[in-house]
């Protein structure tokens, strides 16, 4: 067989979701919500957005209690429990009270309605988002390298949520998923200080068996997760 | 044109070979041979048996009556199925005088109705049944309009949500069945005069209760609904806020159950609405404490836990983890007994409730291999496509390690198959058949185009059984020579008996295949001589989950008749389904009597059903509870205007049940735990083949028709490198 007119299929720039809620939630805020929900001028301000959706809260609450009011004194005028059955004004009274219920509810759902298609509270969250990820990156680096040394055709995927320049994490023993096979213990961070980089050591021994190897990376300081690596040795 | 796909010599074009028929198989088909592409892909299918469809293949049998596999309703959020979907009918182009089945809007039609069963503390069942109002859009539109996939349009669907909790949930009552239903919902709240004369002072007190309750229910909502917003305001002002924030929301949540717990929960009506908004709460506490709206791993980084584990540490209770609605969403997942990832879950229950357009629903006017499947082979085969009939494959085999260069990847090398039947003439099996002017699939291959059809047809040569292993000969695909590259489309319960070699010598197969399970499905369909009114179901058809096992769901199919052929038409059908045990002992393949043991055995489950458990949905069905009316049923074989005299459960002969035991035919569960050994279809490890299923890592990990779809497209990029990504609807969704 003449392998060089095999064909194969191309390298895939990625095998796995992004599923980064920001790039697929929050970039399209302003973008395609339904037409007829948006304010004309395209910005509304949420403070009053908010303050009609609770004086239209008010209101309502009012009439109930006014409702309630005068259910207790059809009560009161009630000599006894079956008068009341059989006053023909009550029926109502409590019908409407029970519409006010209703239009309580409604009218809840109608201002937190106004409220979250609000452009304005959206965008404000989606530029509120931006700062906190801008101040939460602040010393860390999202940057790191891998240094490889095996004689195995070597798959390293490193999943990490970021690397702080102050403590490096700690990479725990990595397994096959066969115990008997011995486990990957010389992976190790270090910090290339030239280049303020954070970089992954993989040494692999020859004698170590083709698998699939997977690690917990922890946080040195408090020993909590924050990242694995999994390291595929292909025979 | 694209010249990012497969490496390839200039001048000829690449032969891909396609296993499998299902979903997946016939997307990435599509894709492949798509215009854009010029001929570039030169595609050949292979199919065991006659039929397209996988798990999703129906046939016709007598009077041209549908035979599923199963139910199957398409969501409102089957965004790349549906696109697709319109696209092949789009080409083909039908004539709508020659064809009633012309156009995606013949094919489907929009079901808004939901319901589930829920048995009621007071004694019988009470069905809750909901209309979700209609979404803007239509599945499968462009996303440029109408783009669900907004943090605003999950907030707006969100309210629409409780809108239809409070206002458009309606309690029936089993006993209530032929009377006016009993309604608490937004078409009934008044309380007329004549019900207050009439009443004693117990109803009166009751009513006023209801009314306090009800009024506690509203009030409640509102406050959790402004809980949710007050999440993303506080998250939006200060990162410092959130463990506060928790607190602030698991106090309050607390707070709510609490006083609502015993006042309400004695109340049928609004006790079922309290338990969606308790777990709907729990959800929100979770989304917070587990930084859900933030981790880069979405919704994904709960996926270890089960989901109504996950559901009870964040603080539902065990009636609402346990109720309706939630048993409800695992029976149409069919994962009640075995459980599902939190995240997926999450993540489904985000997308059908949030993200569907048009309606809820969207059924089928005729067998799914007939709407689905038949316009795809006929699409494929004026693209060119080779469909292999009767091909059943054996053995993928690797190329020896020896034999590969240094650096060179691990390839197929070979594909053996047994060829079932040979074609009469050499030719291409022409599989479809004309029922009322539709192109439908045959429930029986037509013998007459096979070589000694007939002696095939004598001896009950089961084409589609794993058991059966009869062949007329065998074939070997050799790779340059047959194929240049592979789709691998079939089912991962196949995996195990068809890539040994795999399996052998890569523990990342291994695992997978030990991980991610399947399980057995059973089903059955009845054709009645009397309507749903007349046999005590006075409500809207609907797609009914959480009733009684072994058949948790049922879906009033009468709209179907019109598209067979009966002499005499039946005024109902009703199609059934769930998940069917494995034995203690898998079966030996040798075995050939297995799957008729198991059909007798979902023969046997569905009359004791009908006998014993269908009175509470259709009350008149029974002369009484534990005796099914075996005349209602109607026999294809019946003349019009005959009645059978009561025959007994024999009857029950003359409908149709399957037993989906077959390892292609499984479904693919999605444990906790069990999602990241997963292998998605742009792993590049074999660098000649790609997977394509629902059982693969698709982005939707989940058994269903847009997950199937979704996997197929990936296979299709991880070929050509289109479609591209960002055009696969959901596949990074958090």
């Amino acid at each position: 067989m003449d392998k060089h007119e095999r064909i194969r299929r191309p390298d895939p720039e990625c095998t796995e979701p992004k599923r980064d809620s920001a790039a697929y939630f929050f970039n399209a805020v302003t973008g395609n919500g339904p037409k007829s929900k948006q304010p004309k001028n395209g910005v509304e301000n949420p403070d009053r957005a908010l303050a009609h959706g609770v004086r239209l809260g008010y209101q309502v609450v009012e009439e109930q209690i006014r409702e309630g009011q005068r259910l207790a004194e059809r009560l009161r005028q009630a000599a006894d429990l079956k008068g009341v059955t059989e006053s023909e004004g009550l029926g109502p009274l409590v019908g409407r009270a029970l519409n006010v219920y209703k239009d309580l509810g409604a009218l809840c759902i109608d201002a937190v309605e106004a409220l979250v298609r609000s452009p304005a509270l959206l965008s404000r969250v989606l530029q509120s988002k931006t700062e906190i990820e801008q101040r939460s990156d602040a010393g860390v680096n999202e940057v790191c390298a891998v240094e490889i040394n095996s004689s195995h055709r070597t798959q390293v995927t490193l999943k990490l949520a970021r690397v702080s320049r102050t403590s490096l994490p700690h990479v725990h023993a990595l397994h096959a998923p066969d115990p008997a096979i011995p486990p990957l213990t010389n992976v190790r961070f270090s910090m290339e200080h030239a280049t303020g980089v954070a970089m992954l050591h993989v040494d692999i021994s020859a004698m170590q068996s083709p698998a699939t190897y997977t690690g917990v990376v922890v946080d040195r300081t408090t020993n909590e997760p924050c990242g694995t690596v999994c390291i595929r040795l292909i025979s | 044109m694209n010249n990012r796909g497969a490496t390839m010599p200039p001048k000829r074009p690449i032969k891909v070979a396609i296993i499998g028929g299902g979903c997946a198989s016939i997307t990435t088909a599509f894709e492949l041979t798509r215009p854009h592409h010029r001929g570039k892909y030169e595609v050949t299918l292979y199919q065991t048996g006659w039929r397209l469809g996988g798990k999703g293949a129906s046939g016709r049998g007598a009077a041209g009556r549908i035979e599923e596999h199963g139910l199957h309703v398409w969501l409102g959020f089957y965004e790349n199925a549906f696109r697709l979907l319109r696209e092949c009918y789009a080409e083909l182009g039908r004539d709508p005088q020659a064809c009633a089945i012309a156009t995606w809007r013949d094919a489907f039609f929009a079901d808004p109705n939901i319901g589930v069963a829920d048995p009621s503390p007071k004694g019988g069942w009470l069905s809750w049944l909901a209309h979700f109002p209609p979404a803007e859009g239509l599945p499968g539109d462009p996303l440029t309009t109408h783009n669900p996939f907004t943090i605003g349009g999950y907030f707006g669907h969100t309210v629409a949500l409780l809108r239809t909790l409070l206002f458009g949930v309606k309690t029936r009552h089993g006993s209530d069945a032929i009377a006016c239903c009993d309604q608490f919902d937004g078409s009934a709240l008044h309380i007329g005069n004549g019900d207050l004369r009439s009443t004693s002072v117990e109803a009166l007190i009751a009513q006023l209760t209801k009314l306090l309750r009800f009024g506690a229910l509203m009030t409640t909502t509102g406050l959790i609904e402004a809980l949710a917003i007050l999440e993303v305001a506080l998250k939006s002002l200060s990162a410092g806020t959130e463990t506060l924030l928790t607190r602030a929301i698991e106090a309050v949540a607390s707070s709510i159950r609490d006083r609502l717990e015993q006042f309400i929960t004695a109340d049928d009506d609004i006790r079922c609405k309290w338990e969606i908004i308790d777990v709907v709460l729990a959800c929100l506490v979770g989304a917070v404490r587990f930084r859900l709206l933030f981790d880069p791993r979405g919704l994904s980084v709960i996926d270890d836990y089960e989901f109504r584990e996950w559901l009870r540490m964040n603080g539902a209770s065990e009636r609402s983890i346990n109720s309706a609605f939630v048993r409800g969403l695992y029976d149409l997942a069919l994962a009640y007994e075995c459980g599902v990832a939190a995240g997926q879950a999450l993540r489904g229950s985000l997308r059908m409730f949030f993200t569907y357009r048009g309606a809820l629903f969207w059924r089928m006017r005729a067998g799914m291999g007939d709407v689905v499947f038949a316009p795809f082979y006929e699409i494929l085969k004026k693209r060119g496509v080779r469909f292999n009939f009767f091909h059943r494959l054996e053995n993928v085999k690797l190329a020896d390690p020896r034999t590969l260069a240094p650096g060179e990847r691990p390839y197929v090398a070979a594909l053996e198959f047994d060829v079932q039947a040979r074609i009469l003439g050499g030719g291409e099996y022409q599989p479809l058949i004309d029922v009322k002017g539709v192109p439908c699939w045959p429930s029986v291959p037509d013998y007459r185009q096979l070589a000694n059809g007939e002696r095939l047809r004598e001896e009950g040569w089961q084409f589609e059984s794993h058991w059966d292993r009869r062949k007329a000969d065998t074939t070997t695909l050799q790779v340059i020579r047959d194929f240049d590259l592979l789709v691998l489309g079939v089912s991962i319960g196949a995996i195990p008996h068809v890539c040994q070699e795999f399996l052998a010598r890569d523990a990342r197969w291994r695992v997978m295949v030990e991980k991610v399970k399947t399980v057995p499905t059973q089903a059955f369909q009845v054709w009645m001589r009397e309507d749903m009114p007349r046999l005590g179901w006075n409500d809207p058809p609907v797609t009914l989950s959480a009733f009684i096992k072994p058949f948790d769901t049922w879906s009033d199919m009468g709209h179907l008749v019109v598209n067979e052929d009966w002499k005499q038409e039946p005024r109902s059908v009703a199609y059934f389904c769930n998940v069917l045990s494995d034995p203690a002992v898998e079966p030996d393949r040798s075995d050939t009597k297995y799957p008729e043991t198991r059909r007798d055995e979902v023969r046997a489950n569905a009359v004791h059903f009908l006998n014993h458990h269908v009175h509470h949905l259709w009350p008149n069905a029974v002369i009484r509870p534990g005796q099914f009316r075996w005349d209602l049923l109607i026999d294809p074989a019946q003349l019009p205007d005959e009645t059978l005299v009561d025959p007994g459960d024999r009857n029950f002969l003359s409908q149709y049940w399957i037993a989906n035991v077959n390892p292609t035919d499984r479904y693919v569960l999605v444990l906790p735990g069990s999602l990241r050994y997963r292998i998605s279809p742009l792993d590049n490890t074999y660098d000649n083949m790609t997977i394509a299923g629902d059982w693969t890592d698709c982005g939707f990990n989940s058994s269903c028709v847009e997950a199937a779809v979704m996997s197929g497209r990936l296979a299709a990029h991880a070929i050509a490198q289109f479609p591209p990504l960002e055009d696969i609807v959901g596949y990074d969704h958090p």
